[in-house]
């Protein structure tokens, strides 16, 4: 990997890690003004500020400190291999993996810092309110729906091929 | 196995990196744990009663038991008269009888 693209892959997850830290930021300091945030954007988005302790969909929400560490360090693990593929890998499917790896960064961040990540987007049409979820989750849902596109796409190319 | 080797791998990366949170557990416990302000029934503001002036004045203490002395008396005087009218009825009643009797002989 040539210096020239190591910047712009480090510039892309920066990017991702840095929008997703102002709005977490932006979130956390309404939280302390006003004691908390509940803000009313239309009838299918609020922004409600959330802790999560554990893992997606709300999973693994433990208050032990023991099985915290463990998936914290699981999750650590897990960036480490992205990174791993995201040195081996050379076509466009690069890209998807420093989407997630932006959006994981970001979410890790807070796990270490505040031992719990915030959520504050809560998207609901009528009374079914999806999983809370922020800015680093929709980087990561996107390059994980992006990969699961490509891999179908790239291996019927390797088919035709 | 190279193909669920990388859906495996896309799952744990789908559930472990992200972090959205139980929406459910959040909101309606939220919206159960704080009380209905339109089941709290509106308390009307203290006003003064309108029949408040014609309630006896309390008095004190000492003045209480002299009152209730007085009662007591007064109720003892009452029992003693109500006895005494009782006699006196008991009497008249004889009077009155042996009255009738007389007259009904000296009519015969």
């Amino acid at each position: 990997m040539s210096s020239k693209k190591i910047i712009i892959n480090l510039s892309i997850v920066f990017f991702i890690f840095f929008i997703d830290r102002i709005t977490k930021n932006y979130m956390l300091g309404i939280a302390e003004t006003q004691n908390g945030v509940d803000i009313y954007i239309n009838p299918f988005l609020n922004f409600v500020l959330f802790w999560n302790k554990g893992i997606g969909f709300g999973l693994f929400s433990f208050d032990q400190l023991q099985a915290y560490n463990l998936i914290t360090s699981l999750i650590i693990a897990i960036i480490g291999i992205i990174i791993f593929i995201i040195y081996k890998i050379k076509d466009y499917r690069i890209y998807f993996y420093l989407m997630i790896l932006g959006g994981a960064l970001g979410n890790l961040y807070d796990r270490l810092y505040y031992s719990a990540v915030p959520d504050f987007i809560d998207f609901h049409i009528n009374n079914f309110h999806w999983f809370i979820f922020n800015i680093a989750d929709i980087f990561i849902s996107l390059g994980v729906i992006c990969l699961i596109f490509a891999e179908i796409i790239f291996k019927k190319k390797l088919n035709n091929e | 196995m190279n193909k669920y080797i990388k859906l495996i791998f896309i799952f744990v990366i789908t559930f472990f990196l992200s972090s959205c949170g139980g929406a459910k557990d959040f909101l309606t416990n939220a919206k159960k744990s704080g009380g209905d302000e339109f089941l709290v029934e509106k308390k009307q503001p203290l006003t003064m009663p309108p029949n408040f002036e014609d309630i006896p004045v309390p008095m004190s203490e000492e003045q209480e038991e002299i009152s209730e002395e007085e009662e007591m008396s007064q109720v003892e005087i009452a029992d003693m008269l109500k006895e005494l009218d009782g006699e006196n009825s008991q009497s008249t009643e004889e009077i009155s009888g042996n009255l009738e009797n007389s007259i009904l002989k000296k009519i015969k």
